[in-house]
Formats: C-alpha cells, sequence, structure tokens
C-alpha cells in the first residue's frame, strides 16, 4: 500500500512546482515565419499525436513522422496528400509534439498554417485529416480537397 | 395468402471477408449492436454513405446477414447501394469501410462521395 502512496505524493509534489508547465509543448525545427513576422504553426491535436505515436511503435521506427502536402488535384483544384517518412529534406519543417512529428514543405505550410492536423476516427472509418484550414475557401464533403482563399 | 417469391433474391449488400471481420469486432459486445448503412446527402458527388449503430431494425429496414454478421440497409439507400459490396481497408495510415458499388455514375476522387 505504500508504494503507490508514495508515487502519487510525489507526483503531485512535481506539477504543484511546475504548475504553468504544458505537459505537452510543440518544438518546431526550421521555423517559418509568415510576411508580418509571425509562426507558421499547425496544431497536432492529442488523438492525432497518439496514432502517429502508435504508428512510430508499431512500425518500430522513432523517427517515423506524418508528411503532409499540398497537391493540385481533387474536385476543388487542391488536394491535401498525407504519407508517412523518416526522410526530412532541407525545405522542411518539423512539428514535434511529444514525439509525434509532422513534416510539412515550405512550399506546403503558407497553404496550410494555422490548421488543425487531427485523426478521425469514425464508424465507417479512421483517418488522418487536415481540419479548420483557414486557408481553404470551400472544402469537399470528405475534407480532402479544397480550394485556397485569394 | 402469403405472396413470397419462390426465386432466391439477390443480396442486397455483400461483404468481404476483412469487412466481416471488422464489423464483428465493432458490434461484439453485452449489448446487442447492429450497424445500418444509409446515405446522406452530401459531399461533391451528391451523396455519400453513412453508417451508424442501432439497437433495432427499423420496419423498412433490408436486413444482410452474412457468416454471421447483420447489417442493416437503409430503406431510403437500398436503390442506391443496390448489388454493392462492402469492403474493409486498412493501410498504414488510415483504415475504412468502402463500397464498390455497381449503380455509381460518377464518383469523387476521395472514394466517399459519388451519384447514382
Amino acid at each position: 500500500v505504500t508504494q503507490p502512496l508514495r508515487f502519487f505524493s510525489s507526483a503531485a509534489v512535481q506539477v504543484d512546482s511546475v504548475p504553468t508547465t504544458p505537459t505537452s509543448e510543440l518544438k518546431v525545427q526550421n521555423p517559418q515565419f509568415d510576411e508580418a513576422g509571425k509562426e507558421l504553426i499547425v496544431e497536432i491535436t492529442d488523438k492525432a499525436a497518439k496514432q502517429l505515436k502508435h504508428i512510430a511503435t508499431r512500425d518500430q521506427n522513432p523517427l517515423q513522422a506524418l508528411r503532409v502536402t499540398v497537391d493540385s488535384g481533387g474536385c476543388h483544384g487542391y488536394q491535401y496528400l498525407m504519407d508517412l517518412t523518416d526522410a526530412v529534406n532541407e525545405d522542411d519543417v518539423v512539428f514535434d509534439k511529444d514525439g509525434a512529428r509532422v513534416i510539412i514543405d515550405t512550399i506546403t505550410l503558407p497553404m496550410v498554417s494555422g490548421s488543425r492536423i487531427d485523426f478521425i476516427e469514425e464508424l465507417i472509418g479512421s483517418a488522418f485529416k487536415v481540419v479548420a484550414n483557414p486557408h481553404a475557401a470551400h472544402s469537399c464533403g470528405c475534407d480532402t480537397s479544397f480550394e485556397i482563399k485569394i | 395468402a402469403a405472396l413470397k417469391s419462390p426465386r432466391p433474391r439477390k443480396a442486397v449488400l455483400t461483404l468481404t471477408p476483412s469487412a466481416v471481420t471488422r464489423l464483428r469486432a465493432l458490434t461484439e459486445g453485452p449489448e446487442p449492436k447492429m450497424v445500418r448503412v444509409g446515405i446522406r446527402t452530401k459531399g461533391c458527388s451528391g451523396q455519400q454513405y453513412n453508417l451508424e449503430y442501432t439497437n433495432k431494425k427499423e420496419k423498412f429496414d433490408e436486413e444482410v446477414k452474412q457468416d454471421g454478421v447483420t447489417v442493416l440497409v437503409d430503406n431510403k439507400a437500398l436503390l442506391s447501394v443496390l448489388g454493392s459490396e462492402m469492403d474493409y481497408v486498412e493501410d498504414k495510415l488510415s483504415s475504412q469501410f468502402v463500397f464498390n458499388n455497381p449503380n455509381v455514375k460518377e464518383s469523387c476522387g476521395c472514394g466517399q462521395s459519388f451519384m447514382t
């Protein structure tokens, strides 16, 4: 009985000593900024982070990351492409949340900054999605294809 | 007198083995649950599949029983999905039910929206 009690009390002390530090911080490698000097970032939701870590563990590759690219295509002009990779190129920006990594190249990033990378689970299936993209004017029913706001 | 067709009826929906496995996993549990396939007016090609849990069969639902799993097909979706094959596809990034539908005239790039 004593051991779990000790464990809980020491954890509580730790939380009390650093009350403002968030449990998961977004680390950005090769940060990019817009004309106004604001950093271009995407949010990785907890669900997406959990699934990415699950994939990295499953594939026994801790460097495995989700690469999000925007390509022309789909019914609304542009579409999101998702891929798994462990290769980081020179013009890539790497977002790391608790070890869950998302890679976006510098051409794609201005078109998706401010959006959330989420893992959507529904009865029909589950997949990674880019949601709430402030740069998208219209999007397709499946949220894969979209139009860029000009 | 009951008017019952003597001919065997063509299955409304056939399930692939992977779809059966997934449906079994989804509907297992202490409470009897079923999955209903419906259609919503959504997406760029007009219609989109919709799956929902239900615990009772509605009056006009079509019941599809195969390999021990039961799928209900919404009456309104019946004509659109007739003769389709329901598959469950898993890859490294995603997993989803896919319908191979012979009635589709036009479909969206994502394969989720279609027109019959």
